[in-house]
Formats: structure tokens, C-alpha cells, sequence
């Protein structure tokens, strides 16, 4: 009899961590990321530190991810019951910068290794029949256009593509929701945000100010949970009413 | 920093760069490029580098002399 986890990517910090940290309570999970030692520090910062693994694993080396999957879950008989793509990088760059090194390695972060999870997740002879829910961490770059948002903006449309049919398939026994989180301070987004003249200028676009990670960690334990149960398919975007604001 | 020349004009999107350019003055300076000479800094000499930083690197030379003093 396997023990479910809550499977979290990018848990060693900014969005990712913060999901774990909320979750820990209710929930056992499984913190992913590339950084050992951040890893552990997430742990530690959750509620009931010792009933949560660690599985430290780049997620860029997508051809990989079967054999450690698969490792994990059966070294320790762990089922995964939710899996929670809080994974992603960003470079904000003008296209014509852009090379096949740096976008092979956008989508490999933001979409395959998610992509290649859920397959692994929905087979039965590894996942059994676990998995009850995915939320995939995207953007309102997958909505909407922005200068220098190009690749990031292509690898968050095709996460939430990916979101909608899958919801169809995979249903009625797994959900599948996107959020699409606002301009939010993290580690990933600091070099945005230390841009003074730009931050900003973006935080007046807010009409309820500045984010945080807590916000979509609410948004996330809401998706998980049996009060969801009835929505699949779904871009909930979390912006503080950034997107629908065209004030001038 | 052989490479630093012809890197940086990449960046910028230009033939050549001198150590005389004022960076302002061009024409194809505006904040993408900004952020694409950041991203150059990043992979090619591991350096972070923030827009307000860039900001007081005046000139090609300013750059250069700021990459060359990095590395000591």
C-alpha cells in the first residue's frame, strides 16, 4: 500500500517553495529541484519536515527523467497523488537574441519535463492509479504579448495547451488546471524587479498592488483540494487584475 | 576577451563596436538591448550585471574596463 505525495518541481525556491511550505501541513511531498542544499533548506521550512523526500534531479535532462522516476517511486513504494509543475525559467530577451541553445532548454524546463512527468504519472505499472490532479505554474505571458517575452510567453501557451486536452483525457479521474501567476517577486525574477524604473512602472499597472508567492500557493491548495472538484481545464490567472486593467 | 568586440556587437545588432561608442548614442540602444548585452555579460563572463548598473558604463571602454576589473 503506496504513500501518496504531493509531487512539487522547483521547490527550492520562490513560488515552488512556497507552495511546499503551505502544503506541508496537510500533505506529504516530494520537493524537486536542482539544488541540494536549498532543497533541504525548503524542508526544513516545512510543517512536519520528516515526512517529506527530496528527489534532486535537473529537470533540463528530459531524456533522464523515466529512470528517476521510476527510482523514487519504487525505491520507497510512493504514489503520487498530485503533481504541481512550479518549475521554470526566464530570460527575457529581444527574438533576435535568441539561439536553439537557450530555447531548447526554455521548453525542456517549462514544458517537456512537465510533459514527460504526466506521462510517466498516468501508467499504471509506475503511478498506479495516484494521480488525482496536475497544476501547471504558467504565466499571463501565455495570454498575452510583451517585448521580450517571446520564448517564455511560446513555452507557457504550449503548457497550457498541453493543460486543456489533457484535462479532457485524463479525466474524469485527474484534473488538470493551469495558474497563470502575475509579475511576482521571486529569485527567478529578481534581475525584473531590480530594475527600478521598471518595477515601477509595472506595480501602478497593478490595481491591487504587488503579489507575492503566498498568493498562488493559496491559489494552488484551492486547485488540489476536493473544493476544486468540479473544475478541469481552467487558466486561473492570479494578477491582482494586472491583465484586464487598460487604464491609461 | 578576444571575443568581447564581436560579442557585444552582437548583441547590440550591429557590424562593429569601438572603445569610443557611447552606448546612448546608438540607435539600437533601448531596453531590449539592454537586456540582451545583461544576457551576454551572464554567459559569457558569468558576470550579473542589473540594468541600473549598465547604466553608468558609459562607453565600450567603460564595459570592457568593467569585465577586466571583475576578473582580478
Amino acid at each position: 500500500m503506496a504513500n501518496k505525495y504531493v509531487l512539487i518541481t522547483g521547490a527550492s525556491s520562490g513560488i515552488g517553495r512556497e507552495i511546499a511550505i503551505h502544503l506541508s501541513g496537510e500533505h506529504n511531498l516530494i520537493l524537486n529541484g536542482r539544488d541540494g542544499e536549498r532543497l533541504n533548506s525548503t524542508r526544513s521550512a516545512c510543517r512536519f519536515p520528516e515526512k517529506h523526500v527530496i528527489w534532486q534531479y535537473d529537470l533540463n535532462d528530459v531524456a533522464g527523467i523515466s529512470a528517476a522516476l521510476y527510482d523514487l517511486l519504487r525505491s520507497d513504494s510512493m504514489g503520487v497523488s498530485h503533481f504541481i509543475h512550479a518549475a521554470g525559467m526566464i530570460r527575457i530577451l529581444p527574438h533576435k537574441s535568441a539561439d536553439p541553445e537557450l530555447t531548447l532548454k526554455y521548453f525542456n524546463i517549462n514544458v517537456f519535463s512537465a510533459s514527460q512527468l504526466i506521462t510517466l504519472l498516468v501508467r499504471k505499472t509506475i503511478n498506479s492509479n495516484h494521480l488525482r490532479s496536475v497544476v501547471f505554474i504558467s504565466s499571463t505571458a501565455s495570454k498575452f504579448g510583451a517585448r521580450g517575452f517571446g520564448l517564455y510567453g511560446a513555452t507557457k501557451g504550449a503548457l497550457d495547451s498541453l493543460m486543456r486536452s489533457l484535462a479532457v483525457e485524463l479525466a474524469p479521474g485527474i484534473r488538470v488546471n493551469s495558474i497563470l501567476p502575475g509579475g511576482i517577486r521571486t529569485g527567478m525574477t529578481e534581475s525584473i524587479f531590480n530594475n527600478k524604473p521598471l518595477a515601477d512602472s509595472m506595480l501602478k499597472e497593478y490595481p491591487l498592488g504587488p503579489g507575492e508567492a503566498s498568493d498562488i500557493a493559496h491559489a494552488v491548495e484551492f486547485l488540489i483540494s476536493g473544493k476544486a472538484r468540479w473544475i478541469t481545464g481552467q487558466q486561473l490567472i492570479v494578477d491582482g487584475g494586472r491583465t484586464v486593467n487598460i487604464s491609461r | 576577451m578576444d571575443q568581447f568586440y564581436q560579442r557585444l556587437a552582437e548583441a547590440i545588432d550591429i557590424e562593429t563596436v569601438n572603445d569610443d561608442m557611447v552606448f546612448e548614442e546608438l540607435d539600437e540602444w533601448d531596453s531590449l538591448t539592454v537586456l540582451s548585452v545583461i544576457a551576454m555579460m551572464d554567459s559569457d563572463y558569468g558576470l550579473t550585471i542589473y540594468a541600473d548598473q549598465l547604466k553608468k558604463l558609459r562607453t565600450v571602454a567603460d564595459l570592457k574596463e568593467f569585465i577586466l576589473a571583475s576578473k582580478k
